[in-house]
């Protein structure tokens, strides 16, 4: 559903997109990168209900070490404890969300003219970069770690001739690929020559 | 445990609304924030499933929304 590495991206286009300028890659970091908060998310969903299950039980089989959990339970009304755990869930989402939107909104472009770092932080604004295919005087890349290693992801750095210098490309899917295709593209565009092959 | 007197049980149920009230309402607030910056994203950056992360931050609002008209009806 989620595509992080697409070439020739259908419906894809961006605020200052020149006219005959084409969107060549879309890319997102892998989303292994997503595993972290997906997995605290599933840990504090189930907590709540982990722990009333095991509290439960407890006072069932050794009432005479959680003497006062019934009596905690029926402290706030029924009302109280529903709110309080919608309260718990609306807010464990708000987290799973912000994370997704960080990563959905942390796009990398190469287009026909350029390449694009685009990132938006939904509460603190956005960061465009951007430098001409030209401009680009070396790639490397970087696969460090075990997760890495194993899914294929890493990070690739662009070394570019414009005033910002160097970009980079955080845990790029293939970055093997991606950084070929880069260096091809680049070769093509300070030669002057047109994009009418697929990268 | 000890049983609280009523009036004294009262008054920390209607503590404990109020700030249920005031974190809700403060979520609330901020997810709206965080719909139109997700609006204002997608207006600047066009990719697919764009509408379906925006209708989720609409899903999310009206998810906190129902929480605080529940909080105030307990």
């Amino acid at each position: 559903m989620f595509r992080t590495l697409e070439v020739y991206p259908a419906d894809v286009s961006f605020f200052s997109q020149n006219q005959n300028e084409k969107v060549f890659i879309l890319v997102r970091s892998h989303i292994f990168i997503n595993a972290g908060w997906i997995f605290r998310t599933a840990l504090f969903a189930a907590l709540p209900i982990i722990t009333y299950a095991v509290l439960e039980y407890l006072g069932t089989v050794l009432p005479e070490f959680v003497p006062q959990f019934k009596q905690l339970r029926d402290l706030l009304p029924a009302g109280y404890w529903l709110v309080l755990t919608l309260i718990y869930y609306s807010s464990l989402l708000t987290y799973a969300y912000f994370n997704f939107l960080h990563w959905f909104y942390n796009i990398y472009l190469v287009t026909s003219e350029r390449f694009l770092h685009i990132e938006y932080k939904i509460l603190s604004g956005k960061k465009i970069a951007e430098a001409p295919l030209r401009n680009i005087q070396d790639i490397s890349q970087h696969i460090v770690g075990f997760f890495p290693s194993l899914f294929n992801y890493g990070d690739v750095s662009i070394q570019t001739a414009s005033e910002r210098g160097r970009f980079h490309f955080r845990s790029v899917p293939d970055p093997s690929w991606f950084r070929d295709v880069i260096s091809d593209l680049a070769k093509i565009a300070d030669s002057g020559g047109g994009f009418a092959g697929e990268p | 445990m000890t049983e609280l007197p009523v009036l004294e049980l009262q008054f920390i149920l209607q503590v404990v609304k109020l700030g249920f009230l005031a974190y809700t309402g403060l979520h609330l607030l901020i997810m709206l924030v965080v719909s139109r910056q997700v609006f204002l994203a997608n207006t600047s950056v066009k990719t697919p499933f764009r509408s379906f992360v925006l209708l989720f931050s609409f899903v999310q609002a009206g998810f906190l929304f129902m929480i605080l008209v529940l909080t105030l009806a307990i």
